[in-house]
């Protein structure tokens, strides 16, 4: 191994190191001048949205002149307002610094944005639920943490370790706490396969009292539940006791109905997932899966009657929806659809939508770049 | 019969850098072994940082489904063991090990080319190109591994492939932690991980072409084996070679699969899935401080006998994983041992294999060797997943355990009676 050969071998290292380096330097240039585009583009949207919503929409003086005061509160930050019934907060999906941030879309249209970030978020009564995530060289944690709903800035209450977030909810009352987290794999569609979930119930003011829904006990005699560990996700309260959940045992994912109380599951002959129950409790809104096995479908289904309709929405629908009010449902949607890469980049961007139950309603643009929506109730 | 140490031919010209040096150092260290370590070292931590990212460059970005993925894994462990036949035969034929090694590294440096157009164009897809990178590894191995073989003494074979699994894992763990490095820098930017991966491709190909030399037929002139069957048949009537392929062979079909330990472990302690790294990280370490002294071992008491004793520090990790409750201590311990059994066997049985196999045929030996374990992991990976599925988990771990027992006692046997009496070195036939 002659000296010239060990010198030349180092330099050719040295060379090639810088020339990886600069373009890892390059790279990262490159993929902020698209989340700046991409923050652009998605600001102008919700510019759009609410010029859109006062020319057409039978918006009242009072909202006019609020998004006027929303225009100069960018300028000039202001404290946040009180989160107070009528409003709706969700997680702000503008790519960019603000990614993440809690926004909440006030009763008189004004969109404010807080300091909090979060992955999945729920509120209500006083209480809020926020999965949040931490990184360190591409390590990534997941703390789930109780918030403060009275609190301008929903501060935090105490905090349990959590994996990565999908489904979060809080109980009408603010008593009791669920999160679903994928313990491994990351969608839904894989569930069966590689995904494995884990729901957690927890009572919010007791000293962490947290419970995985496989520890409860299903009342049914049928086969396929005997002697199966049941996969579950997307607890949806009825009440301070009360629950609908989906699980999986083996074939497709169904719903089911829970007691926190009494520890048990039945089943509720629904096939579908992510129920989520309105606030009156008579309807259930779920995803079933399509016929083609690539997306999901919104169907609702009268508890009293039975009877299961499918909503008008024709695109694909991966979220747990949230209830407006008894009649009126929101839900986040991909801004770009997912064959154009809308789940691929960094930052995906959402936006909330609403859609009346009604057979053939239309769904509206509720809150561009948004995800997670929480509707605060009386 | 076998050159000396001694012999300048063997140190490269002019006498070498390690000259110098004294006792075992000299004689285990030639240049072909730091020069193909070094390669090794680089290609690993290209190769790993790029399987790092590929499950989720190609279901985030490429949309595949995991079945797709799983049809994708096979596909890519099938090439791998084709082209290992192929590139061992190859070499052979022509006898030209550091030629065929240096193209396979090359083939492989290449695919990081397309896979940065795939990352950064959406019409051109990844599959092929990591296909051919399978194809790349799969030529590489054997040749790299007989020429290893062929540069070192026979006394110190185990201690060199020792040296060189070591710097092997070393780039092997660095290679994700790369990747991190890179996507924290850049969210998202494959294409970028893939260019840094290319980089270390290309200093692995510089180094074995300019430092690595062939070792072949002017030490030791023979009628080179010429036909592809008379080259298998050589191969197989070596005295030792059927016993070694049949102990192998039985022996890595009780063997639970790296990814199976580290899911057991994953499960047990409801570890964060994001966390998998680090488990891989632990036997890495393991394995990379303990090769060497099983060689050494190795090189003293027979390969063989190492080989198969070994087997017992996975018989240790089946324990742990079976019947402690996999908290942090039991988990870090199976995680050694799953490192120091892998110390004191992978580069051991291809010592091993060395030791048997006549020069002309090396390579095709210790592809046939590798192969037979890797198809005994395959097996023994999907009877194991299927047991798991249907008896449970600790029920499938006793099960494999008492499958490993009983084979290891024949093992021993086997050992005991031939397996490390065929040496053609003198020490272990007494």
């Amino acid at each position: 191994m002659n000296r010239s050969g060990v010198a030349g071998i180092i330099g050719v290292v040295l060379v090639l190191s810088l020339g990886g380096v600069a373009y890892v330097a390059w790279a990262s240039n490159r993929v902020d001048d698209e989340i700046a585009t991409r923050e652009a583009r998605a600001l102008e949207a919700i510019e759009n949205f609410s010029t859109h919503q006062d020319e057409s929409g039978p918006a009242s003086t009072a909202e006019r002149e609020a998004g006027e005061a929303s225009d100069q509160g960018e300028a000039a930050p202001v404290e946040p307002s009180p989160i107070e019934p009528g409003a709706v907060v969700g997680i702000n999906r503008v790519p960019g610094d603000d990614y993440g941030r809690v926004v909440v879309l006030h009763a008189d249209g004004t969109r404010q944005l807080l300091e909090r970030r979060c992955e999945r978020l729920h509120i209500a009564a006083q209480l809020g639920i926020c999965v949040s995530r931490e990184e360190s060289f591409g390590l990534a944690t997941f703390t789930a943490r109780y918030l403060d709903a009275a609190d301008t800035e929903l501060r935090e209450v105490r905090n349990f370790p959590s994996q990565l977030p999908s489904r979060a909810r809080v109980s009408p009352s603010g008593t009791l706490v669920s999160t679903t987290a994928f313990v491994t794999g990351t969608s839904y569609a894989d569930i069966g396969g590689e995904a494995e979930t884990l729901a957690i119930v927890d009572e919010a003011d007791a000293s962490t009292n947290l419970r995985g829904l496989t520890q409860f006990e299903v009342l049914s005699r049928d086969d396929r539940y005997q002697g199966v560990v049941g996969e579950y996700w997307g607890v949806s309260f009825v009440d301070e006791d009360q629950f609908w959940v989906t699980g999986f045992f083996g074939e497709e994912p169904e719903v089911l109905e829970g007691s926190v109380s009494r520890g048990v599951l039945t089943p509720s002959g629904l096939a579908g997932s992510c129920p989520s129950v309105s606030p009156d409790g008579s309807t259930l809104v779920f995803k079933r899966l399509q016929d083609d096995g690539e997306g999901f479908d919104l169907v609702a289904a009268n508890l009293d009657s039975g009877t299961t309709w499918l909503l008008g929405e024709s695109r694909s629908v991966d979220d747990q929806v949230e209830w407006l009010d008894d009649d009126t449902i929101l839900y986040a949607l991909h801004t770009n659809s997912v064959e154009e890469g809308g789940a691929a980049v960094a930052q995906p961007q959402f936006d909330i939508w609403s859609l009346d139950i009604a057979e053939g309603s239309e769904p509206q643009l509720f809150l561009p770049a948004a995800d997670s929506p929480a509707a605060i109730r009386e | 019969m076998y050159p000396s140490v001694r012999d300048p031919a063997l140190r490269g010209p002019k006498g070498t850098g390690f000259s110098g040096a004294s006792g075992i150092r000299s004689k285990v260290l030639s240049q072909n072994l730091v020069a193909l370590g070094l390669t090794s070292f680089f290609s690993d931590i290209s190769s790993e940082m790029m399987l790092a990212v590929i499950p989720l460059f190609l279901t985030t970005t490429l949309g595949f489904s995991i079945l797709g993925f799983g049809l994708f894994e096979a596909a890519y462990q099938g090439t791998n063991a084709l082209f290992r036949v192929v590139g061992g035969s190859v070499a052979d034929r022509r006898q030209r090990h550091k030629q065929t090694a240096a193209t396979g590294y090359a083939i492989s440096a290449l695919t990081r080319l397309g896979l940065v157009a795939s990352a950064l164009t959406a019409g051109v897809p990844a599959v092929p190109f990591l296909l051919a990178d399978r194809v790349g590894k799969g030529i590489r191995t054997a040749p790299r591994d007989a020429l290893i073989s062929l540069s070192t003494h026979p006394n110190h074979l185990a201690t060199a492939f020792g040296v060189h699994r070591s710097l092997d894992t070393a780039g092997a763990m660095l290679g994700p932690l790369l990747a991190f490095a890179v996507l924290a820098a850049a969210p998202g930017a494959f294409d970028a991980v893939f260019v840094v991966s290319a980089i270390a491709a290309v200093i692995g190909v510089a180094i074995i072409s300019m430092f690595a030399q062939e070792r072949t037929g002017a030490l030791e002139p023979r009628p080179s084996v010429t036909g592809f069957r008379s080259q298998w048949s050589a191969v197989l009537k070596t005295p030792g070679v059927r016993p070694l392929i049949i102990v192998a062979g039985v022996l890595s079909a009780f063997t639970i699969g790296d990814a199976f330990i580290y899911l057991l472990i994953q499960r047990a302690t409801n570890m964060s899935a994001r966390f998998f790294p680090l488990l891989f990280a632990g036997t890495a370490v393991a394995y990379l401080l303990l090769a060497v002294p099983f060689g050494r071992i190795a090189d003293r008491v027979g390969a063989a006998k190492v080989y198969v004793s070994g087997h017992l520090l996975l018989v240790g990790v089946y324990v742990v994983v079976a019947w402690s409750g996999l908290g942090l201590f039991a988990s870090i311990a199976a995680l050694v041992l799953l490192g120091a059994y892998y110390a004191a066997t992978d580069g051991v049985v291809a010592a091993r294999t060395s030791q048997l196999v006549p020069e002309q045929v090396r390579a095709s030996g210790i592809a046939l060797v590798t192969v037979v374990i890797a198809v005994g992991r395959m097996l023994s990976a999907g009877l194991f997943g299927w047991l798991w599925h249907s008896v449970g988990r600790s029920e499938a771990v006793v099960i494999w355990l008492c499958g490993l027992a009983v084979v290891l006692v024949i093992a021993a046997v086997m050992v005991a009676s031939s397996l490390d009496r065929s040496d053609p070195d003198m020490r272990s036939a007494k």
